[in-house]
């Protein structure tokens, strides 16, 4: 599963968007590792994030997941995926999971640079990288950067381009808050690593610049 | 996925379809069958005031049941007993080891970002890249799909399906990536649909990413934001 990967936008905008996912594997480390997936569920909370999802359920944080529930969460789910909102809680939270020493793979999606920087700075030694090479074929079909910026932030691709389109020309038309706008869109990604926050600053000021 | 005759013709439904199967006629909606993919997002998302989105017997039955497994993450795969469409690809590398030095991952998501296939689209690049004797990982959902792995050729009856995804993951030795690429490149003309690419590497002890300077010189420049494990899975592999 890639769908953290392939998040568009400029560089500005993607400094403000890390996907943390932690994740368990039979025969390795998902034996009884509840208690430490609930400890890492504690550190998302205590550092903050912008969403985050369970795909059991389908909810994430605009359709019935809240930090209680998170919080109280102590299944052995195999994974737990969120966005992070800023550089700064990124590199705190892996911090946090480094010192814990929990034995759970970590993964972080975002930009190489910045990542590397944290490891570097946090005496993290990063192991394999999965690198995206972009979108070939048929691109012509590929909507408008503008929303594509939004719409890949769901990787499993269940957010229309269409529904995005329409809350943009909403926002621009003043009839619709972008919160409200990026709570909307972001219903569809149940597993919630779609990045609330950073998508009220793209509905607000546009993304222009590409990468 | 269909609409019941209690529908309204209000609308509310239609920008919520990924792949844009809801249609107006006759103020009222209907799904078109052949394009929808069976992802349940106009279900799940309950926009319409009279519940009129319903689940077909068909969309259950042979071929057709490969739409909603390939395009809604939340139906546990039958292949892989996973949510999600692909496999744990690097995320779990650190304790398991299985992209090791010396070889490349790679991934071909069909449909992504927001387009969706047909697995006929899927078939070229697996019959393309089973020319240039790449293995196929036998834990992904596409795998399934393969009559004969060794020629990539899928089941006939399979092609016609649309899914919202489908990720064709395969590894290959490092000195292959020229020929690989070449057939990626070959692939991306020969389909009415896009794929995003991946590739799957491990950093250098130094830290480094020796892969970069190769796909600058072969065409495919990697973008500025990847995915990074971090290496804080026990046992490590080193």
């Amino acid at each position: 599963m890639t769908h953290s990967l392939h998040r568009q936008g400029s560089i500005e905008s993607l400094q403000d968007d890390y996907v943390f996912i932690a994740r368990t594997i039979a025969g390795f480390n998902r034996e009884g590792c509840g208690p430490k997936l609930q400890a890492i569920r504690n550190i998302l909370c205590d550092v903050g994030i912008s969403n985050t999802g369970r795909m059991d359920t389908g909810e994430n944080m605009t359709n019935g997941l809240t930090e209680a529930k998170l919080r109280a969460d102590d299944s052995a789910a195999p994974i737990i995926a969120a966005a992070v909102p800023s550089r700064a809680n990124m590199r705190e939270i892996i911090r946090r999971v480094q010192a814990a020493d929990f034995g759970i793979s970590i993964t972080v999606s975002g930009l190489i640079d910045e990542v590397v920087a944290m490891c570097r700075e946090l005496g993290v030694k990063p192991h394999t990288v999965n690198l995206s090479l972009g979108v070939h074929g048929k691109t012509d079909l590929l909507p408008q950067e503008d929303c594509l910026a939004l719409t890949t932030m769901c990787g499993h691709a269940l957010i229309a381009t269409n529904l995005a389109r329409q809350l943009r020309e909403e926002v621009a038309a003043g009839r619709t808050h972008p919160q409200d706008a990026a709570r909307l869109i972001a219903q569809p990604c149940i597993c919630g690593i779609f990045n609330l926050v950073r998508a009220e600053k793209l509905l607000q000021g546009g993304d222009r610049q590409q990468t | 996925m269909r609409i019941n005759d209690d529908c309204t013709g209000c609308g509310v439904c239609l920008p919520d379809c990924p792949v844009a199967a809801i249609h107006e006629q006759g103020r009222r909606a209907y799904i078109d069958e052949d394009e929808c993919v069976e992802c349940g997002v106009c279900l799940r998302m309950s926009n319409c005031p009279v519940d009129a989105f319903f689940q077909t017997p068909e969309s259950d039955r042979w071929p057709r049941v490969l739409r909603k497994q390939y395009s809604d993450p939340s139906v546990p795969h039958p292949h892989t007993q996973g949510v999600g469409r692909g496999t744990e690809e690097m995320k779990t590398n650190d304790v398991t080891g299985r992209f090791k030095r010396g070889d490349y991952g790679m991934a071909l998501e069909f449909g992504r970002p927001g387009i969706a296939t047909r697995l006929g689209d899927v078939e070229k690049a697996t019959r393309a890249l089973a020319a240039v004797g790449v293995h196929f990982e036998e834990k992904n959902p596409v795998y399934a799909l393969f009559e004969n792995p060794a020629t990539g050729a899928f089941k006939p009856e399979v092609r016609n399906e649309r899914v919202l995804s489908a990720i064709v993951e395969v590894g290959f030795p490092v000195a292959r990536l020229p020929q690989v690429l070449a057939a990626v490149k070959h692939v991306a003309q020969q389909i009415s649909t896009v794929f995003s690419l991946d590739l799957i590497t491990r950093f250098e002890p130094d830290g480094a990413i020796a892969v970069l300077a190769d796909l600058e010189r072969l065409g495919f420049p990697a973008r500025p934001n990847a995915k990074i494990n971090l290496g804080l899975g026990r046992p490590l592999i080193d």
